[in-house]
C-alpha cells in the first residue's frame, strides 16, 4: 500500500493532499442555496454573477420565466430555478443573485437565493440518488458530500431547455 | 489542396459570388445585343473573358476541381469568341447563361464543403465542344488574308501583341477604322487613375487594342506609356480625348489616300519582351500586356471597397446604440447637476454633450450606409430567371425593370430574392396568357412584367404589375369557401380588395393544376408571412382582363427602427413606427361591443380593438388604476388594421433592436428587446403577430 517511506506526520499529509489534487479533484462546483437546500453548478458553465436587478416581464410564458435583462448588449433569459425546479416561487432578498451560465452558446440567468462557494469534488463520489418527492429527478445530476454536507447538483441542460407554446 | 478557414472560405464565397453576379449581368447586355442585331460584342466579352478567368483562379486555390474545370472549359469558349472564331449566337449566349447558374451551383455546394457534380460538367462541356465549328474555320480562313502585311508594322511592335490583340488590330483595319499611337507620361503615383481616365475618353471614339510601357525617360516619377487605338474619328478628336500630356499620331489607315505608314517605332523595354517570349511560349491564351491593364483595374477596385460581414456592422450598430444610452446617461446627470446648482459648468458639459451627440448620429448614419446595397442585385438575378422561364412555356414575356439603384439594408434585400421571385412566377403563370389569347384580345403577343422600385421616405416601395388576365375575386372567394379557409357568411362582408388578399391566407391557389413554376406546395401565404417578418406590407390590386399589380413596402433598415414607446399597467413596450397608420385618445365610452369584441369607429370606419393588457394577460397593480381616456394606436399590415388599446403614449424614438435569442424566439407578440435611456430593457411588438392572432379570434368567433 504504502510506496512511499513516511517520514514525518506533515509529509504524510503533503502526499496525501498532492496525490488526491493530482489524481482526483477533478470537478468544481459552485454551491448555493435555495430554500433551505444546498445546490450546485459545474463551474464550468458559469459566466458571471449579477446582483438582483430590474428583470423585464415576459407575457404569455410560463411562471418560471421570469423574464429577460440586458448585459452589455445582450439579451439573457432569467429563469426562477426555484420555480423551475418545483420548490415554489423565490421573493427575492438582498441575498439573492443571478448565475449567469452558457449552454450551448446561449446564456441564461438563474435566480438563487444566496450564493456560497466554489467546492471542490471527485466525479467518482456524485452518486445518482434522486432526493423522494419534491424535485423533479430530470433536472438532478447527482448528489455529493465532499465536506460532509450534502450538495444536490443541478442537471443544467434539463433546466434551461423548455418549449414556449402559441406560435 | 485544403479548403482553408471558415472565415476564408466565406472571403472567397463572397469574393466569388460577387464575380458571378457581374458576369450575369455582362451576358444579360450581351444577349440584348445579340437579340438586337449588334455587332459590338468584343467588350463584353472580354469582360466576361476576365470573370471566368477569375473565378478560374479563385475556384482553383479552394480546391473546387469542379468549378475550376468549369472554368477553364469556359475560357476556352470566350477566347474562340473574342478572337471571332465563334459568333456570338443565341446558342452561345444560352451556354453563358447556364455557365452562370452552374458556377451559382458550385459555389452554394462549395458553402457546404462540397463541388459541382462532375457528370453535370462533363455535359456542359461536351456541349461547349459542339459548337458548330464551321464558323471556326470561316474565320480562320478570313484571318489568312494578312491585312497586317499591308502595313510597315514595326515587327518588336507586332511581337508584342497576344493573339488576341492582334486579331483586334486586324478586325478594326478591316473595318476601315485608323490605328493611332498615343504616346503619354503618367506620373507614378497616380498613373491608376491616369490610365483609367484615358481609357474612359478613348473609349467613347474608339478601342483601345494594347497598352505598352514605353522607354523609362528622364524622370524617374514618370513612367511613359504607348497605347494603340483603332477608331474611326479624325485625329484632333482622338487627340483630344488623349489630352494634353499626350502625342498622338496615326500608324495606319485603310484609306489608300494616306500616303505613307510611319514606322509604329515602339520602344519595347526589356520586360515587356520577356514578357511576349513567355505568352507566346504558354498555350494559356492570357495575353501579358493586356493582363497587366486588366490588373490596374482590378486593383483600383480592390483598394477601394472592402467587404465586410454583415454580422460586423451589427456589432457597430450595438455599439452606436450603448453609444446613445451612455449620452442619454450624460443628459440626465446634466440635469441633476443644474439641479444641485452647477449652472457654470454644466454650460460647458451642455456643449460637449451636444457634439457628441451629432457624432454619434453621424456614426449611426454611417453604418446604416454601408449597410445598404442596391436593389439591383436581384433584379438581376429575376430577369436571368424570366429569361429561363419564358423559353420553356408558350408564353413571350418581356420584363421591364426600374429603379434597381434603390437601396435597402442588405439583410432585407437577402431575405426578399424569394418573395419576389415567387410573386413574378404567379404573374408568368397565371397572369400573362398566350400570345393566342393576347392577339384575340387586341393585346400585343409578348406579356409586359413592371417591376419598379422606389424610395419614399423611409421606406421602399417594390411593385409588380403584369398585364395579363387579371385576377377574378369572386373566383379567389370560391375557392377560399371550397377550401374551408374562410366562411361563406365571412365571405359576403368583405369588400373586392379584401376579396383579392384571401390569396394570402394559408392553402390558396385559384389554379386546379399545379404547375412546374409554380405549384411547388408554397403559396402567397409564405411570401406574405417572409416580408411580414421583415416589418414588410404586401397588398393586391387587380382590373379582369388587364392585369395585376402587387405591391411590397419595406422599411430601409431593419438595424435601427422608429418606435413608439408606451405604458400598459405598468409595463413599457415599443411599437415600431413602421406599421403605425395613427394614434388616437378615445374615451372609454366611445368604446362599443360587437360580437363579444371591442370596436370604436374612427372617421365612419369601425375599428377593432385589442387591450394590450388582456391579450398578454397583465396583471394591473392597484397603484396602476386604468385610466380615461385611453390611447388607441392604430396598426396596420397589409388590409388588416387593429387598435392596440394602452394607457399612455411615452414618446417616440430612434431604437435598436435586439433579438430575444433562440430559448425565446418562440414567445408570441414579442419581436425582440430594446434599451432605453436609464438602463431599461423594453419589449418591441411583433404587430404582424398580434394582427394575426386578432384575425384568427375574429374567425373564431364567427364560427362558434
Amino acid at each position: 500500500m504504502a510506496r512511499f517511506h513516511i517520514a514525518t506526520e506533515e509529509a504524510f499529509v503533503a502526499a496525501q493532499t498532492k496525490e488526491r489534487a493530482g489524481r482526483d479533484y477533478d470537478r468544481e462546483v459552485i454551491t448555493f442555496r435555495l430554500a433551505d437546500e444546498r445546490y450546485g453548478l459545474d463551474i464550468t458553465a458559469m459566466r458571471e454573477i449579477l446582483k438582483m436587478r430590474e428583470i423585464t416581464e415576459l407575457p404569455r410564458v410560463p411562471a418560471f420565466l421570469t423574464g429577460i435583462v440586458t448585459v452589455r448588449g445582450e439579451v439573457i433569459p432569467i429563469i426562477d430555478l426555484r420555480l423551475r425546479i418545483g420548490l415554489g416561487a423565490s421573493s427575492p432578498t438582498r441575498a439573492s443573485r443571478i448565475l449567469i451560465t452558457s449552454h450551448e452558446d446561449q446564456l441564461f440567468g438563474l435566480i438563487v437565493d444566496e450564493v456560497h462557494k466554489v467546492v471542490r469534488m471527485l466525479s467518482t463520489d456524485i452518486q445518482p440518488t434522486p432526493l423522494p418527492g419534491g424535485i423533479e429527478s430530470t433536472f438532478l445530476a447527482g448528489v455529493s458530500r465532499p465536506d460532509g454536507d450534502l450538495i444536490v447538483l443541478l442537471n443544467l441542460p434539463a433546466v434551461v431547455t423548455f418549449r414556449i407554446e402559441g406560435s | 489542396m485544403t479548403r482553408g478557414s471558415d472565415r476564408a472560405l466565406a472571403e472567397f464565397l463572397s469574393e466569388a459570388q460577387e464575380i458571378v453576379e457581374s458576369l450575369n449581368r455582362t451576358i444579360l447586355s450581351l444577349d440584348e445585343l445579340q437579340r438586337d442585331g449588334g455587332d459590338n460584342a468584343h467588350e463584353l466579352v472580354n469582360d466576361s473573358f476576365r470573370a471566368v478567368h477569375s473565378l478560374k483562379g479563385l475556384t482553383g486555390m479552394f480546391g473546387l476541381e469542379g468549378t475550376a474545370r468549369l472554368s477553364h472549359g469556359l475560357e476556352t469558349l470566350l477566347d474562340a469568341l473574342r478572337l471571332g472564331r465563334v459568333d456570338v449566337t443565341s446558342i452561345v449566349v444560352d451556354l453563358l447563361f447556364e455557365a452562370v447558374e452552374l458556377f451559382s451551383a458550385g459555389l452554394a455546394a462549395a458553402a457546404d464543403g462540397g463541388d459541382l457534380d462532375a457528370a453535370l460538367i462533363k455535359s456542359y462541356l461536351d456541349r461547349i465542344d459542339d459548337i458548330p465549328s464551321e464558323t471556326l474555320t470561316a474565320a480562320t480562313v478570313r484571318e489568312d488574308e494578312d491585312e497586317l502585311a499591308a502595313y510597315e508594322f514595326d515587327a518588336s511592335v507586332v511581337s508584342v501583341l497576344t493573339e488576341y490583340e492582334e486579331h483586334r488590330l486586324r478586325q478594326l483595319i478591316r473595318e476601315g477604322k485608323t490605328i493611332y499611337r498615343i504616346t503619354t507620361l503618367f506620373d507614378l503615383l497616380t498613373i491608376d487613375t491616369g490610365i483609367e481616365q484615358l481609357r474612359q475618353a478613348i473609349q467613347l471614339i474608339g478601342e483601345i487594342i494594347t497598352y505598352v510601357p514605353g522607354g523609362d525617360g528622364d524622370d524617374p516619377d514618370k513612367l511613359e506609356m504607348v497605347i494603340l487605338v483603332g477608331s474611326g474619328a479624325a485625329l484632333d478628336t482622338v487627340a483630344a480625348a488623349a489630352g494634353d500630356n499626350a502625342t498622338v499620331d496615326a500608324v495606319a489607315s485603310a484609306t489608300p489616300e494616306v500616303p505613307a505608314i510611319p514606322s509604329l517605332g515602339v520602344r519595347v523595354p526589356q520586360r515587356a519582351e520577356a514578357d511576349s517570349a513567355d505568352s507566346s511560349a504558354e498555350t494559356d491564351p492570357v495575353p501579358a500586356p493586356a493582363a497587366s491593364a486588366g490588373q490596374v483595374s482590378s486593383l483600383r477596385s480592390v483598394s477601394q471597397s472592402v467587404r465586410v460581414d454583415i454580422r460586423r456592422l451589427d456589432a457597430l450598430m450595438n455599439a452606436v446604440g450603448e453609444l446613445n444610452l451612455v449620452h442619454s446617461g450624460l443628459s440626465a446627470l446634466m440635469d441633476r447637476m443644474v439641479g444641485d446648482g452647477l449652472v457654470d459648468h454644466v454650460r460647458d458639459l451642455c456643449r460637449e454633450v451636444r457634439s457628441l451627440e451629432r457624432r454619434a448620429a453621424e456614426l449611426q448614419d454611417g453604418i446604416l450606409e454601408v449597410r445598404m446595397v442596391p436593389l439591383r442585385q436581384i433584379f438581376d438575378k429575376l430577369s436571368r430567371v424570366v429569361r429561363k422561364i419564358s423559353r420553356t412555356i408558350d408564353k413571350q414575356i418581356g420584363l421591364d425593370i426600374g429603379g434597381g439603384e434603390t437601396e435597402l439594408d442588405k439583410l432585407i434585400v437577402e431575405e426578399l430574392s424569394d418573395p419576389l421571385m415567387h410573386i413574378i412566377r404567379n404573374a408568368i403563370d397565371h397572369g400573362i396568357e398566350t400570345p393566342g389569347e393576347r392577339v384575340a384580345q387586341g393585346k400585343p403577343e409578348v406579356g409586359t412584367i413592371k417591376v419598379r422600385a422606389l424610395q419614399q421616405g423611409n421606406r421602399v416601395v417594390i411593385s409588380v404589375a403584369d398585364d395579363g388576365r387579371g385576377i377574378d375575386e369572386l373566383a379567389v372567394a370560391d375557392a377560399a369557401v371550397r377550401r374551408g379557409v374562410v366562411d361563406v357568411g365571412a365571405v359576403e362582408s368583405l369588400n373586392r380588395r379584401e376579396l383579392l388578399n384571401l390569396l394570402f391566407l394559408p392553402g390558396m391557389s385559384t389554379r386546379q393544376t399545379a404547375t412546374e413554376l409554380s405549384g411547388r406546395g408554397v403559396g402567397l401565404d409564405v411570401v406574405k408571412t417572409n416580408i411580414a417578418n421583415l416589418s414588410g406590407i404586401i397588398d393586391m390590386t387587380s382590373t379582369p382582363g388587364h392585369g395585376t399589380e402587387t405591391t411590397i413596402t419595406l422599411p430601409v433598415t431593419l438595424a435601427i427602427i422608429q418606435a413608439i414607446v408606451v405604458k400598459v399597467a405598468g409595463r413599457t413596450y415599443a411599437i415600431p413606427c413602421n406599421t403605425v397608420v395613427e394614434s388616437v385618445m378615445v374615451d372609454a365610452g366611445e368604446i362599443r361591443t360587437i360580437e363579444g369584441r371591442e370596436v370604436i369607429t374612427v372617421r365612419n370606419q369601425t375599428l377593432r380593438l385589442a387591450r394590450v393588457e388582456r391579450t398578454f394577460r397583465l396583471d394591473r397593480p392597484p397603484s396602476v388604476p386604468v385610466p380615461n381616456p385611453l390611447y388607441v394606436v392604430i396598426v396596420g399590415v397589409a388590409q388588416h388594421r387593429l387598435g392596440l388599446v394602452v394607457d399612455e403614449l411615452l414618446s417616440n424614438q430612434d431604437v435598436v433592436i435586439k433579438s430575444l435569442g433562440p430559448a425565446l424566439a418562440s414567445v408570441p407578440g414579442i419581436a425582440g428587446a430594446t434599451e432605453l435611456p436609464g438602463q431599461q430593457t423594453v419589449l418591441v411588438l411583433d404587430i404582424p403577430k398580434l394582427i394575426e392572432e386578432s384575425v384568427a379570434q375574429t374567425a373564431q368567433t364567427e364560427a362558434a
